[in-house]
């Protein structure tokens, strides 16, 4: 596999090649941050195209310093950017929830291995945030899932930090529920 | 809780098959032909300014590099135009002491200072106007000698106007008319004939025949002068001048070498670095020139760290940049106008104007900054980075001396001014130096 610096050589001269070698690589990566974000796979998938483009657009501002710490540097740049996009593509749709299920293509395909198990249940909880209203979900993803902070979100929302804390307490709040509600099932099931 | 959920966040199923790279590149394309056409309408406005250079090159090809010829117009014109006062003094007008020549004419300055030494005793005669009454025949005697000095002034004249140009040829001519028509006038034609015995001043005579025969049919010699100067210059002024009109083009080649100062914003300046090339020009007109080339260049430089565009850099956050030192290796692709606003054979004063274009082969920087009060030094290196085209304004001025019929060298200190940013840095390069060239001309 070609190293990483190599390629954002080339992105950071525009090079065609380079950059769908970049986006090849980390589309899955930039999906999965997206998805739990937009409720809608195809939206979804659009968001990530889009926000890609930006990557490539403001792809100068990147820097590193530390050749080793790359990648994760340049990850958490670019899911900063994938974030951005998804919020703002949510304020669009004035944060409105979206109804009907989620349907089974948009979820890899189980082998039967020992992590099957770990997946299904990874593919619930995170279903479960999605199913949560948009501003709820957001709150939640932003602080729990990946670290901002009730001041970033109040900014980056256009909200109160209260506001913040009390969707994420909602949101804590459903989940706890459908999760209690999952246990009980579950041991029904056993019994 | 948390944890689990970060856990199914990184880690949940996701088909992520999806993705579509021609649906990116055509919003990236898009979007990137949107903003370079702005760029590129942009660009092509910038340089519209270079517009108003046409109104001066057609001045200075309209009037400028045809000085000479109009100049020699007027000093034929002039040349002939003598006549009519120094025929009028030696007829009427004692003032002829008076003319002077013109003062931005070498040429007839030269022609006309003979005439003066004819004309001082001219003046002799022109005071003894009624020469023609019995009461001055006495000093007849006084103007013979005048008449032979006229006469060995013709001779000396013709000599002279032998070892001259052709284009003198008119010139003379219509000064020994002059000379022979005020002798006629004072009667001393035949003296005049007589002691201008020899084969050259005979021919002077015959010369102006027409002349003498006219101030003899009832000295009208003002009158007839005065409609010489009106209808302009005599016929063999006119040949003289046309012979100097004609000019041939000329493309000729040069190798180029010499040193360069760079300096950004006239900070400290770092190593001596050079120039080395060749250049093409083409003399399409008799002063100005167009020349075009290549040359090989380093430019050593300094600057402290805000003139630096840093986004090539990519430092760490915080980080402050304090110097860059660095040079760059780059093909620099001149287009200049030359004006020769001094030539001769021998040499020529010039000065040239134009722009240039870098196309970066190398760059290396050494770059100091901060970060958290903790310096750091950082090298980078860029192969084939930019290409500036037009960015820079060439002016220079200099001395070409010719070593052989088409063979020159030259001496021409510059100037370069940046018009923008160049090189990966974008950094604000002047340059000053001396260029060294030899050229040689096709035939």
């Amino acid at each position: 596999m070609e190293d990483l610096y190599s390629i954002m050589e080339g992105c950071l001269i525009n090079d065609h090649k380079s950059q769908k070698k970049l986006y090849e690589r980390y589309y899955g990566y930039a999906l999965k941050v997206v998805f739990r974000y937009i409720y809608r796979y195809e939206k979804a998938t659009d968001v990530v195209n889009d926000a890609f483009v930006k990557v490539f657009r403001s792809f100068k501002t990147f820097e590193c310093a530390e050749r080793e710490n790359l990648e994760k540097i340049w990850m958490g740049w670019m899911k900063r950017i994938m974030i951005n996009t998804a919020i703002d593509e949510l304020r669009r749709s004035n944060m409105l929830p979206e109804i009907g299920g989620l349907p089974d293509h948009v979820w890899e395909i189980q082998d039967k291995s020992q992590a099957a198990d770990q997946n299904l249940l990874y593919k619930e909880l995170i279903a479960k945030v999605k199913n949560l209203p948009p501003s709820y979900r957001v709150a939640f993803n932003l602080y729990i899932i990946d670290g901002y902070s009730h001041q970033e979100i109040a900014e980056k929302l256009g909200i109160s930090v209260g506001t913040s804390k009390s969707n994420l307490a909602k949101a804590r709040m459903q989940l706890k529920k459908f999760l209690d509600k999952d246990v009980q099932e579950a041991d029904i099931c056993s019994l | 809780m948390q944890e689990l959920f970060r856990r199914a966040a990184e880690e949940y199923p996701l088909n992520t098959d999806g993705s579509d790279w021609d649906k990116v590149m055509q919003q990236l394309h898009h979007k990137e032909g949107v903003s370079s056409k702005g760029e590129t309408r942009k660009k092509e406005y910038r340089y519209l300014w270079l517009l108003f250079l046409l109104p001066i090159g057609f001045v200075c090809g309209r009037y400028v590099g045809n000085d000479k010829n109009v100049a020699l117009v007027e000093a034929n014109k002039g040349l002939s135009t003598p006549a009519l006062p120094h025929s009028g003094t030696t007829t009427s007008t004692p003032g002829v002491a008076t003319v002077k020549p013109k003062a931005n004419d070498r040429k007839e300055q030269s022609v006309t200072g003979i005439k003066n030494t004819v004309l001082i005793p001219g003046k002799v005669a022109s005071t003894k106007r009624n020469s023609t009454t019995s009461s001055n025949v006495n000093k007849l005697a006084e103007i013979k000698p005048i008449g032979a000095l006229a006469a060995r002034t013709a001779i000396s004249d013709n000599a002279l106007a032998n070892s001259r140009k052709k284009r003198y040829k008119s010139a003379s001519f219509n000064k020994r008319s002059t000379q022979l028509a005020a002798n006629t006038v004072n009667g001393n034609e035949k003296d005049v004939v007589a002691r201008a015995d020899g084969a050259k001043a005979t021919a002077n005579v015959k010369e102006s025949s027409t002349v003498v025969d006219t101030s003899l049919l009832g000295n009208t010699v003002e009158k007839d002068t005065a409609k010489t100067a009106q209808a302009g210059p005599t016929p063999a002024a006119t040949k003289g001048s046309k012979k100097l009109n004609t000019f041939k083009k000329t493309f000729s080649y040069s190798i180029v070498a010499g040193g360069d100062i760079s300096t950004i914003k006239y900070q400290k300046t770092s190593s001596v670095g050079y120039n080395l090339g060749f250049t093409l020009r083409y003399q399409f007109a008799e002063s100005i020139s167009v020349e075009a080339g290549a040359l090989w260049a380093r430019k050593n430089y300094y600057t402290a760290g805000e003139y630096l565009d840093t986004g090539f850099l990519k430092l760490p956050s915080h980080s402050t940049v304090k110097t860059a030192a660095g040079y760059c290796n780059m093909i620099e692709i001149p287009i200049n106008i030359r004006y020769d606003f001094s030539a001769s054979q021998k040499r020529t004063w010039f000065i040239a104007g134009g722009l240039s274009s870098y196309l970066m082969f190398q760059e290396d920087y050494d770059i100091t900054y901060e970060r958290y009060n903790m310096p750091y030094i950082k090298n980078y290196g860029y192969s084939h980075s930019t290409k500036d085209w037009f960015a820079i304004m060439n002016l220079s001025i200099g001395y070409q001396k010719s070593l052989s019929k088409r063979t020159n060298i030259s001496i021409a200190p510059y100037v370069k001014l940046p018009l923008r940013g160049i090189g990966i840095g974008k950094l604000p390069i002047s340059s000053t130096g001396i260029f060294l060239s030899l050229s040689r001309s096709f035939k």
